[in-house]
């Protein structure tokens, strides 16, 4: 009787493993024959990048807000201002016309520098880096200064 | 050493049997499962309207005056909005997703509804 038992042991292991892998089988075949997710990553960053330009980095004085003039001070501060858990991280740089800097801030910088060194590695654990150059006037003392401002958006891919 | 009766026997051979009774039980139930999920194939749906409500909030909080926008679904959906996160279901899986959020958004829950209103009203956004 023992030996009855010891022998159904395999077949009893073979059966719960061939049920097992039909299960992986239809979890992995599901997302061929269905869509799951839309990426929508490229709009994300754009959307981010006009968001920086009219609303969180623009310059509010007198009540109004100048949109196309940057704050300089507000470019240190992102993180306290903009909540976007960990989709996204961006460097932003203000330089004057001449190309001399005026400021840099990050935008979860942490992150931006776990993220920048996987640009270009394809599949899911890579990243993904749209940059942008801008024309803008920034406020220096009671002065605009015409200058640049460069974003640099990281993004993981999926 | 171990004496095997009869008796002992057929308890053995009934838990074989029980165990493999509940083990199809369970894999029959997460098959099902899966099944009804793709049966119902409304995952592009939900993720089509999470990612499309993702970035028409991220885009009205930049809007500079108060804005209401009255936004129709495919299908009969519960959406919810808590904090920066849109969660769209329905009977089966949750699809979310994330939004910039600038703004303070007021958290919540509109069950099984075709059609709701995104309003923005000075520093706030919610849904109605």
């Amino acid at each position: 009787m023992k030996a009855q038992i010891t022998s159904t042991i395999p077949i009893t292991v073979m059966k719960y493993g061939i049920a097992v892998l039909l299960v992986l089988l239809l979890r992995a075949i599901t997302p061929y024959t269905m869509v799951m997710h839309v990426d929508t990553g490229e709009a994300e960053r754009y959307l981010f990048m006009n968001q920086l330009l009219a609303s969180s980095l623009v310059l509010e004085k007198d009540g109004y807000a100048h949109v196309g003039v940057l704050d300089p001070a507000k470019i240190s501060t992102l993180d306290q201002r903009i909540t976007y858990d960990h989709r996204l991280a961006a460097k932003i740089i203000l330089s004057n016309a001449t190309g001399t800097l005026n400021s840099e801030g990050f935008f979860q910088e942490e992150w931006y520098k776990l993220w920048s060194v996987l640009v270009g590695k394809r599949g899911p654990g890579g990243t993904v880096k749209e940059e942008k150059i801008y024309y803008v006037l920034y406020q220096e003392g009671e002065k605009l200064i015409p200058g640049t401002v460069k974003i640099d958006v990281v993004m993981p891919i999926g | 050493m171990v004496c095997w009766s009869k008796k002992g026997a057929m308890e053995a051979e009934t838990l074989v049997i029980l165990a493999d009774v509940f083990f199809l039980l369970l894999v029959s139930g997460v098959l099902l499962s899966e099944l009804r999920d793709v049966q119902k194939n409304t995952t592009f749906e939900k993720a089509y309207v999470a990612s499309d409500l993702a970035a028409l909030l991220a885009t009205i909080q930049v809007f500079a005056g108060d804005v209401v926008i009255e936004y129709t679904l495919p299908l009969t959906l519960t959406v919810e909005l808590r904090g920066n996160e849109v969660v769209v279901s329905d009977d089966g899986a949750a699809v979310s997703h994330i939004f910039p959020k600038i703004i303070t958004s007021t958290p919540v829950t509109l069950s099984s509804i075709t059609k709701f209103k995104i309003v923005k009203k000075g520093r706030e956004v919610t849904l109605l």
